[in-house]
């Protein structure tokens, strides 16, 4: 789970690629982000696909982005899917209400 | 999009050949201006306007020498059929033998195969603030 606050981002996203064995692999086009929940986050990303920006929405709650990608160089079609852990946005701390004023009026007799 | 149509260029061969003709057309009188009796001041801008005279008309002139480069250019290119670039027609002798290249080459080609990406992984990095807009 990662924890982001509704004021915060993930500003230079990566991502990695690679094979079954963990040896660096290449797709075919660009990989396309999604976002589980739009209100909670948001993402902007690079033509191909392979950085981005993650945004915390206004909304808060836990959300993912998934990531999918033709694995097959050739003609054919293989996809494959990654997706981010859990990120879980709160209310900013600087957003929280912390102090009340409260405003008397004129002191008066009793009836 | 293919353009060799040497209709575009017309009106800008008028264009600049009126310009020519107009830049051109004061120039001997200037000269005569310069010989005439005249303060030092005076002929200081005949000469000048001489000089303006001179370098417009060169440049107008080497802009007609490129339009006449590039609609040579243009003939030569539509001369030789394009945009069509057509097969090159071999003989049967040569074509089986290319034939045979291609299949040698693609029994070598079939000897490889990709690594297959298999995993998508995500580096998050650390949370900053949004910048402010």
């Amino acid at each position: 789970m990662a924890d982001l606050t509704t004021r915060q981002q993930f500003a230079a996203v990566t991502l990695n690629i690679t094979t079954s064995d963990g040896k660096p692999a290449k797709v075919d086009g660009p990989v396309v982000w999604a976002t589980s929940d739009a209100t909670v986050l948001t993402f902007t990303n690079s033509a191909d696909g392979l950085t981005g920006t993650i945004d915390a929405g206004a909304a808060g709650g836990p959300a993912r982005i998934t990531f999918t990608a033709d694995a097959d160089l050739g003609s054919g079609t293989q996809t494959i899917t990654g997706v981010t852990e859990d990120i879980n946005v709160t209310q900013d701390p600087r957003d929280l209400a912390s102090t009340f004023t409260v405003s008397l009026g004129t002191a008066t007799d009793k009836p | 999009m293919a353009t060799t149509n040497l209709d575009c260029l017309v009106a800008l061969r008028a264009e600049i050949d009126a310009a020519l003709a107009a830049v051109n057309e004061p120039l001997a009188g200037l000269h005569d201006l310069a010989r005439v009796s005249l303060s030092d001041a005076a002929l200081a801008e005949v000469n000048n306007s001489i000089e303006s005279h001179n370098r417009r008309s060169d440049q107008l002139s080497n802009v007609l020498a490129q339009l006449n480069d590039l609609e040579n250019a243009l003939r030569d290119l539509t001369h030789d059929g394009y945009p069509a670039m057509p097969p090159e027609p071999v003989s049967g002798e040569v074509y089986q033998e290319l034939l045979q290249q291609q299949a040698d080459l693609e029994k070598a080609f079939q000897q490889f195969a990709a690594e297959v990406a298999a995993q998508i992984a995500a580096n998050l990095g650390t949370p900053t603030d949004k910048p402010v807009i």
